[in-house]
Parts: structure tokens; C-alpha cells; sequence
């Protein structure tokens, strides 16, 4: 199904959990997932599934003054 | 000297805040934090871009430090708001600087969408510190909205250029009643000392550490200047005269005078 992450249109299997796009995506544990506008704390995300057209922004820290 | 200050329920022994940006190498950065003995760091928030990955912050710093995430990039109170909300799930710091932008040639901070970005994030239990123009009235507005500190700029963003504002930031130091910390264009570790000893209660900086030829040495330059700054305020300059009197006996002994 597609899914939009962070504005770009993204393929990843049907069903997947918010958990499974972070091990799919590679990316760090330290970071925060918004799912259509709504933040989806970090243990919820194993029980989060994704359906198509959802909207991801997927959100880390980096320097800044 | 037991000189420490409070904010957000937090005592701090330091007065210097530091910013992590514009940083050659990541890994200079928990070196110019042990340098500076500041206990407040400000980081940013970005989306992840797997196409040009960037390195997270959080690697970089160590747990007894606080947190400052600020809200660059937003450009009016919404964005902050929501950046602000974002940044305390990921971090669990309650500390935001509010920075709201629309100016792109001076980065000048709107105070307007400011004062509502605090009033709505200090009811929700944030700790808030807004960037803003020196302006009073302004000042006096994001005190009722619940800010815990006030932080005027000194000069724009990035620039070095010291403190330009130096007579409107006396008039915040003499009427609000909240910690003012002068955050943006310091240059220099002797226009820290002169933030302080005006009676600023902290400076933050961030673009003169990172850019200077050696960042942990001027980290350490600045650490200090703030601590001489804050010992002179409180020692009390003494005042100043237009014409000279003598530190030494003028009636000397080769003269009968």
C-alpha cells in the first residue's frame, strides 16, 4: 500500500505497524512518529497499523540555536 | 558563592545556555558543553530525510543536561505550538524556546504570534522561554502569558555582532520581573561579561562558539566571561564621573604646596 512518510509517497506491505515501518525504514528509535497529525507515542507503536493514504512525519532532533 | 538561579523549577549553577548549531563536527559538541559548564542545550527539530540522513542530536548529549528544544522554522504561533508539542514527546524536556520567524532577511522574531505560542504552551505545562525583539510592552504581555524567562535578542541571529539592543535590554532588566537572558548575536565572551554585568540572569549562545577557529576554547572563554560578568553585578560597578579624580595623593613632597 502506498503511505505518505515525511511528503513523499512510500510503498511498504499491507498491515504493516508503525513499529514495522521503523525496522523497514531503518531508522533510529529516537525519534517521533506523527501519524496524520496525531503523535503516537512510542509504545503504541507496535499496536499502531498503518492503512494506505496515511500521512507519516517522522521527526528527530539535530542541532539548532 | 551560592549564586544559582532557577527556571522551570530547575536550579542552575551555570548562566551560559548554548546552542548546538552551525557546529563543524558533531562530535566537538559534548566537549564545548563540558567546557562551558552550561547546563542548558537548545536543539532543533527536522523530519528525517532517508535520502540525506542527518545525524540525531539526542547522540550527542548527555543526560544531566537540559534540553531546550526551540521551534525554528515556525512562522507563527500554530507552527510553534505544534513543533513545541512534538519536540516534549520526543525529548521528555518540558523547556521550549519559542522562536517564530517570518522575516527571512533578519530573522527578526514576531513578538505578536510569540505571546500567543506561550500563553497556550504554559498552560499546557511547558516551560517557556521566548525569543523576542526587545520591546516593553511585549515583554510585559508574555509575563502575564506565562513565560519563565525572557529572552531579547542582542543583535540578529548569526551575526556576531554583540549587543546592539543594550539600552532596551537594560529597560527589560529593570521591569520585568523574570530572568532575561540575552540570546542571539552575542559575538564575543566581553559582550557576554557585559550582558551580565548589566543584569541579564543568563546569555545563550550559540553561532560565536561554533564558528570560532577552536569552539572548546571559546566555549571555555565564554563560560567564564559570564561568571565575571555575574560576580561584577553583583559586587556593584562603582559609578562613573566626566572628570577625573586622583586614585593617588596629589600633594607630593617636591613641592611646597
Amino acid at each position: 500500500m502506498l503511505i505518505e512518510i515525511s511528503g513523499k509517497e512510500t510503498e511498504i506491505p499491507d498491515g504493516s505497524s508503525i513499529e514495522q515501518l521503523i525496522r523497514i525504514k531503518d531508522a533510529a528509535d529516537n525519534i517521533v512518529v506523527v501519524l496524520n497529525d496525531v503523535i503516537i507515542e512510542q509504545a503504541q507503536w507496535e499496536n499502531t497499523a498503518l492503512n494506505a493514504n496515511d500521512r507519516v512525519e517522522l521527526i528527530q532532533f539535530v542541532a539548532g540555536g | 558563592m551560592d549564586d544559582k538561579f532557577k527556571i522551570g523549577g530547575k536550579e542552575l549553577d551555570s548562566r551560559l545556555f548554548i546552542g548546538t548549531g552551525k557546529f563543524a563536527d558533531y562530535n566537538q559538541i559534548p566537549d564545548v558543553i563540558k567546557a562551558s559548564k552550561s547546563q542548558v542545550v537548545t536543539v532543533a527539530l527536522r523530519r528525517v530525510d532517508f535520502d540525506i540522513p542527518e545525524e540525531n542530536m539526542l547522540e550527542y548529549l548527555s543526560s544531566d543536561v537540559i534540553m531546550m528544544p526551540n521551534t525554528s522554522g515556525a512562522r507563527n504561533a500554530d507552527e510553534a505550538i505544534k513543533i513545541a508539542r512534538i519536540a516534549r514527546a520526543a525529548s521528555g524536556s518540558n523547556w521550549v524556546k519559542i522562536e517564530v520567524i517570518s522575516d527571512q532577511k533578519y530573522l527578526l522574531p514576531d513578538n505578536f504570534e510569540t505571546i500567543t505560542a506561550v500563553e497556550i504552551l504554559a498552560k499546557e505545562g511547558f516551560v517557556v522561554l521566548p525569543y523576542m525583539s526587545p520591546d516593553l510592552m511585549a515583554a510585559k504581555r508574555m509575563v502575564d502569558a506565562g513565560a519563565a524567562a525572557i529572552m531579547p535578542l542582542g543583535a540578529p541571529i548569526g551575526t556576531n555582532r554583540g549587543l546592539k539592543t543594550k539600552e532596551l535590554v537594560k529597560v527589560l532588566i529593570d521591569e520585568i520581573d523574570l530572568p532575561i537572558i540575552v540570546d542571539a548575536g552575542i559575538g564575543r565572551p566581553s559582550e557576554a561579561a557585559e550582558a551580565m554585568e548589566m543584569g541579564c540572569a543568563a546569555v545563550l549562545v550559540n553561532t560565536a562558539i561554533a564558528t570560532a577557529d577552536d569552539p572548546v576554547l571559546m566555549a571555555e572563554a565564554f563560560g567564564q566571561a559570564v561568571e565575571c560578568g555575574r560576580k561584577a553585578y553583583l559586587a556593584g560597578p562603582g559609578a562613573t564621573a566626566d572628570l577625573a579624580k586622583a586614585s593617588s595623593p596629589l600633594t607630593g613632597f617636591l613641592r611646597n604646596e
